[in-house]
């Protein structure tokens, strides 16, 4: 029933539809248009039979260069291993005191220690080595065992209390629990303790018996000053840092109970290169000495 | 008012939705009170009040009204529905000023942090799906509803299906805006990517949805026009993938009825692939298969010429259909995908190329004659300058799925400059464009209060597009660039944060971008709010005409 | 005025093929001004493409010596006398935008400059129809070849090899020229004559050798009709004091030939001057009649006033029938009124003002750019460490930015925390209070820094800490400020 008809601007006729004013000419499609879109058709059937692309009941076709992504992964991690190959020999051979000299290898161990420290020593000691009550702070000065390098190593490499036979051994007595002192003098040797790094001490303390029992029980391991002693692991009791807490309960809970928290051994689970690096790391957070 | 007729019956509509909002508003109240949540406490009021009121309108509205519905025609003149359509334009602009400008706000909050305020309200995390959410489905949905409803009358040439059914649909589709939108400030989400809204908010737009279907459909069914108009194959197309889509993405079980927190039903990486199989083809159906329907309808009429080829309009329409669902996994390049979906997603997006271009070369083509109405007709402009942006974007799509490009590009801001020359230019200016004719056609005026302010709101757009585009894009070479320089021994050259601080100038950039298109649509808002009030009215139109018997 | 009317429905049995075949555009040979402008572009244009990647330009030991590369492994953007950093690429934004306001201002005031003279669609297509023209002959020549029946004969098959080997050839250098912009260009050169360049030159000259072969050769003016966005852009931006290449129909018409208007003129009546020879439809490189007003097609190349003005010679009549003009000024000559014209109008001035301001900042910034440059990135966790004495540390990870192409020293200085000492890990500094470092040249180094500072003198929560790096040598000083936190 429609009437086609014939526009003048293009020289198109229409279809003979229309729908609110609104008709349609009978414009061919372009040939590019169509080109095109046979040869993206034909690019894309081209790329499935290069690449994985169908999947089947199983398992999905693979295509003929076997491509995978995962494998890309692999090359490309092989390629980073061979730009870091000189240097990573070079950190394998290099002693600590020059790999903290030499600002490349400096770099590369404070880079692969800083992810094996993400791996293995951030559950207890925090992602940025900040620690946590019973686990020490690797960022401050002060050190139960020692800051130097070798010390650190030393402590990566065998732990403390962990069953290894050159791990760190001593433990703070349990005073109280077993019987060695009586309630009342460990109230005593608690507020003295407190006293040795300027914390105020609790009314009607007795500072002379305080001295006393610190110098007949505490003091072999602690040092006469309290000074602490980090072949043992004895804390310094003079400085600001606690690991436990310095409030007076904790403190009297400390004497009572006593202390061993432990730190695992890593040598055998780690390689030596990254015990290393480490090392360098730990150190090189800020406290190293 | 004096009743004629003796008999007034309720229709099934009205009895049936009286009931339905009644029994709703007292389910409601209960699951306020019983709520596990805050929020969910304050969605159930929220529902428990809007049903009440929806019963309380219904039978109002029957008690006023004469006994007759209103005719189909009068004096053989379809009789339009056109008080949904009107509601629908309304807040399709509140939404659109309201989306943008909560785009403008987390726009600066990326260069000037200190505007989150320190609230979780107003935290950038809640208001960016508050802004995708606004834009995407508030502000393009509503004008999607509002041009569907009036195209497929006037081209069908028959009344909307339905009484109260174009009325539920519009009504009910905004209080889903509310909900979702509210729910984001409160920290109500799903966490998939514009499918945020939670399992009570899909559900109510599952029902709003497949009424809005049955009315589209039921109005072409009683066409009285032989063939179906192109745009509404398109819309169709829309309203039908979009309900697929949502029902795909969003199985969930809510933690309890009387809660907001619900799980999805997929998980893992199959959980990612319907997540951008529905995200991407919310992007195809939603901004692209219903917004090129706009633009069959109206660039020939406001052009007055016809459009270009019919046959190009069929063959592009199906070869978009069919290609964009596998588009997907291109979201997905180099994660825990299988390759071989990477390949299908990439391969496909190259295959929508040409697709894609068929409806801008049928859009601009139809202008052929028209050429020189675009100087004088800043409306026209606007809907070519859209097209040409349409084009701009499909052919950037394909080149970014490929995997090479997606490598540099994927995650950094130029996705974000990609979308927005598509969102912006494209879907924005069409809707401009559709609105401007929209308006004045629906409150019969003769032509829109101001061409020159149309004018300059084209112009203030389009400066602002070209700062938002250009900044982004280059943000992106930039972040591309910083996160894949590597020292001589492999290690990052930059952290994240550096890279952060480098893009500061593109932030400010883009926010002025940002700010001068909403000024643009302030200027819109105020010129069509001046049509409707002090437009002059076309005494022609028939529409204002009362019925003669 | 109504477009569309109605036909007998008879006339039209064939509703056509699915889809069409380009029509075949041959133009013909034309020379004048605008030719030649479009001749000397054309060869400025090439010339700056396929020449400047041997431009080379001294930047000292070690820095390549190429004035403009784009250096994508190591991500620096070289310039001349500019040398971008990736996290400067700010400037290809002002570029860009730049680029865009300049286009604006073009059109308004010359319309499709870009597209007739600059676009590298239509500089390419140029060229290829020249060859075409050297090795086929002119317009008739051409139709006539390929509507001969005959046509396969020995010599013009010879003809067509000859032709398509130039285009391939063209088009294959300009897929070499671009490789050599990413890339020491002479060292590329051998390599790529050897085989031994990288796989991915080789591919990049492959796409873009066939790129330009099927855009030049065979899509052409369609890349401008349907594809590319600006035609419609600027048809949307332009107004109508814009002046653009426009049949002036006042004068033209009504078409007639030369005899029979020289005899109204002798009578005194107006005569049209456009005598119907279709020279502007000859040489039309997108195979339009200008005559028919704006088209979305016309790229405003000038060709075919070129034409148009040859022919007014020759009849003895005013040249530019067709020229830059618009309508206002066709309306106000029918009115007996003198043209304007409006170069200077406040939408050109705002474009103008734009370019100037956009081009000032960037001319700023380039001028006050930092060549040293520091970023400061607080450790994280912890925030702050007490150390045993009471005192407060603060570490940081600093990066040092050298854009000189020489190894420098700088002292680094701290301001703010009171009594605060700077220790940089793994630094042996000869000053320890104030440590000095070489950076390498041309590239960023990273260093561990430790602030510490007594509590008791710094009782804030946290202070703002202002890191100074000075170069020992030249004395430029580059500071990032963060912040000093008690724990």
């Amino acid at each position: 029933m429609a009437e086609t008809e014939l526009d003048q601007v293009s020289g198109k006729t229409t279809t003979g539809h229309q729908w609110d004013g609104i008709k349609e000419l009978n414009t061919p499609l372009p040939r590019w248009w169509v080109l095109t879109f046979y040869a993206t058709i034909i690019w894309a059937i081209g790329y499935w039979v290069v690449y994985p692309a169908w999947p089947l009941l199983w398992s999905n076709t693979t295509g003929l260069i076997n491509y995978s992504s995962r494998a890309d992964v692999g090359v490309e991690l092989a390629n980073l291993e061979k730009i870091r190959g000189d240097k990573m020999v070079a950190l394998g051979a290099a002693s600590l005191e020059d790999i903290e000299k030499d600002p490349a290898l400096l770099a590369l161990a404070r880079a692969r220690g800083k992810a094996a420290f993400g791996d293995n020593c951030a559950p207890c000691h925090g992602s940025g080595g900040a620690g946590a009550k019973g686990f020490p702070n690797l960022n401050d000065d002060d050190w139960l065992w020692g800051g130097s390098l070798e010390q650190i190593q030393q402590t990566i490499q065998f732990g403390a209390r962990s069953g290894n036979a050159k791990a760190h051994e001593g433990a703070m007595l349990a005073f109280g629990k077993d019987g060695i002192l009586k309630k009342d003098e460990i109230v005593t040797v608690a507020n003295y303790v407190r006293s040795l790094s300027g914390l105020p001490t609790s009314q009607g303390y007795n500072a002379a018996a305080g001295a006393k029992l610190f110098a007949d029980n505490c003091s072999t391991c602690h040092g006469e000053n309290g000074k602490g002693n980090q072949d043992l692991g004895a804390p310094d009791l003079t400085d600001k840092i606690w690991l436990y807490g310095s409030d007076q309960a904790t403190v009297i809970e400390t004497i009572t109970n006593g202390r061993s928290g432990v730190m695992p051994a890593w040598v055998g689970r780690l390689d030596p290169s990254t015990i290393k690096a480490l090392a360098v790391y730990v150190h090189t957070l800020g406290g190293g000495k | 008012m004096q009743q004629v007729q003796s008999t007034k019956w309720m229709t099934h509509g009205e009895a049936g939705l009286t009931l339905f909002f009644t029994v709703a508003a007292f389910l409601c109240a209960f699951a306020a009170a019983k709520a596990l949540d805050a929020p969910f406490a304050f969605h159930a009021s929220l529902a428990a009040v809007a049903s009440g009121a929806a019963a309380f309108a219904i039978l109002n509205r029957y008690f006023d009204r004469p006994a007759e519905l209103p005719p189909q025609e009068i004096n053989g003149k379809p009789n339009y529905n056109l008080g949904p359509i009107k509601f629908a334009s309304f807040m399709a602009m509140f939404w659109g000023i309201a989306g943008f400008t909560v785009g403008l706000l987390i726009a600066c909050q990326l260069a000037w942090p200190w505007l989150n305020f320190d609230l979780p309200w107003t935290s950038f995390g809640r208001l960016r799906p508050l802004h995708t959410s606004a834009v995407i489905f508030a502000f393009g949905g509503n004008v999607l509803i509002a041009t569907s409803f009036y195209v497929v009358q006037r081209t069908c040439r028959a009344r909307l299906a339905g009484d109260l059914a174009p009325w539920f649909v519009v009504l009910g589709y905004n209080f889903f805006i509310l909900v979702a939108g509210t729910g984001y400030l409160l920290g109500v989400t799903q966490s998939k990517e514009y499918a945020e809204p939670e399992w009570y908010s899909d559900l109510w737009l599952t029902i709003v949805w497949v009424v809005y279907l049955l009315v589209f459909l039921a109005t072409i069914l009683k066409r009285k026009e032989p063939h179906i108009f192109v745009a509404n194959w398109f819309y169709l197309a829309f309203i039908v993938t979009i309900a697929v889509l949502h029902l795909g993405n969003n199985p969930a079980l809510p933690v309890s009825v009387f809660g907001s927190k619900s799980y999805i039903a997929w998980g893992g990486v199959q959980d990612a692939m319907f997540q951008w199989w529905y995200g991407h083809n919310a992007v195809g159906f939603f901004l692209t298969a219903g917004f090129l329907a706009i633009m069959y309808y109206f660039i020939p009429k406001r052009a007055e010429r016809p459009i270009y080829s019919y046959r190009l309009s069929i063959i592009h329409f199906w070869a978009l259909i069919f290609l964009y669902i596998w588009a997907g996994p291109h979201h997905l390049h180099y994660t825990a995908l299988p390759d071989w979906a990477q390949t299908l997603g990439m391969t496909f997006s190259i295959m929508l190329w040409m697709p894609s271009w068929g409806g801008m070369i049928n859009g601009l083509m139809t202008l052929s004659g028209a050429w020189d109405k675009l100087r004088t007709d800043p409306v026209l402009r606007m809907l070519v300058v859209s097209v040409a942006f349409y084009g701009m974007s499909t052919f950037e799509g394909p080149m970014m799925s490929i995997k090479v490009v997606n490598s540099l590009s994927h995650y950094t801001d130029w996705t974000i400059g990609h979308v927005h020359s598509g969102a912006l230019g494209w879907v924005g200016f069409v809707s401009f464009g559709a609105l401007y004719c929209l308006v004045p056609w629906l409150w019969g005026r003769k032509q829109l209060y101001s061409l020159k302010l149309v004018n300059w709101h084209f112009w203030i757009s389009t400066i602002g597009i070209v700062l938002y585009i250009s900044a982004m894009w280059v943000s992106g070479i930039l972040q591309g660039l910083m996160w894949r320089a590597y020292t001589s021994l492999g290690f990052l050259e930059y952290s994240f944060i550096e890279t952060v601080e480098a893009m500061h100038p593109f932030y400010i950039i883009r926010a002025a971008g940002g700010a001068l298109f909403l000024i643009g649509s302030l200027i819109m808002a105020y010129n069509l709010w001046m049509t409707v009030r002090v437009g002059e009215v076309e005494v022609t139109t028939p529409l204002a005409l009362q019925p003669a018997e | 005025m109504n477009k569309i009317v109605q036909i007998d429905p008879d006339q039209v049995e064939d509703v056509g093929p699915l889809y069409a075949a380009r029509k075949k555009v041959y133009p013909q040979k034309v020379s004048g001004t605008f030719r030649r402008i479009k001749w000397g572009l054309m060869a400025f244009c090439l010339g700056v493409y396929y020449f400047l990647p041997f431009v080379r330009w001294n930047r000292g030991l070690g820095a390549p010596d190429q004035a403009v590369l784009i250096d994508l492994p190591n991500s620096r953007f070289y310039f001349f006398f500019i040398e971008l950093w990736p996290q400067e690429v700010y400037y290809f934004t002002g570029l860009l935008i730049l680029a865009a306001i300049t286009l604006f201002l073009m059109n308004s005031v010359g319309g499709r400059i870009w597209c007739g003279y600059l676009c590298p669609q239509t500089v390419w297509t140029d060229l290829f129809y020249a060859v075409e023209r050297l090795v086929e002959g002119d317009r008739r020549e051409r139709m006539k070849k390929d509507a001969s029946a005959h046509r396969w004969t020995l010599e013009r098959i010879s003809e067509l090899v000859l032709k398509h080997s130039i285009w391939l050839l063209i088009a294959w250098w300009t897929g070499g020229a671009w490789v050599l912009y990413f890339t020491d260009a002479p060292t590329l050169v051998k390599e790529l004559v050897t085989f031994q360049a990288p796989a991915i030159a080789y591919i990049w000259i492959a796409i873009l050798t066939t790129t330009t072969y099927l855009l030049a050769g065979f899509m052409r003016e369609q890349v401008c009709v349907y594809m590319c966005p600006w035609p419609r852009i600027q048809a949307a931006l332009t107004d109508e004091w814009a002046l653009n290449v426009t049949y002036r129909y006042d004068r033209g018409e009504k078409r007639m030939s030369v005899k029979k208007a020289n005899d109204l003129r002798a009578l005194g009546q107006h005569a049209g001057d456009c005598v119907d020879c279709y020279q502007c439809v000859a040489v039309c490189p997108v195979g339009i009649d200008i005559r028919n007003g704006p088209q979305l097609d016309c790229i405003q190349c000038g060709l075919c006033i070129d034409a148009c003005d040859n022919v007014m010679k020759k009849i003895n009549r005013p040249t530019r029938l067709i020229g830059y003009d618009n309508d206002i000024n066709i309306q106000r000559r029918i009115e007996g009124k003198a043209p304007i014209y409006r170069i200077v109008r406040p939408r050109t001035i705002i474009y103008t003002a734009m370019i100037a301001l956009v081009g000032g900042i960037m001319l700023y910034t380039l001028a006050t750019r930092s060549l040293l440059d520091i970023n400061v990135l607080h450790d994280r966790n912890p925030v702050a460490v007490k150390l045993s004495d009471g005192s407060i540390r603060n570490a940081y990870t600093v990066r040092f930015l050298n854009k000189r192409g020489f190894d420098r020293v700088v002292a680094i200085d701290i301001d703010g925390p009171q009594d605060a000492k700077l220790h940089v890990v793994g630094g042996d500094s000869i000053t320890p209070d104030r440590p000095m470092i070489v950076l390498g040249r041309d590239g960023t180094t990273e260093l561990r820094v430790l602030v510490t500072a007594p509590s008791d003198r710094n009782p804030e929560k946290s202070i703002p800490v202002k890191f100074r790096v000075t170069d020992i040598g030249l004395g430029e000083v580059a500071s990032a400020t963060d912040n000093f936190v008690a724990p």
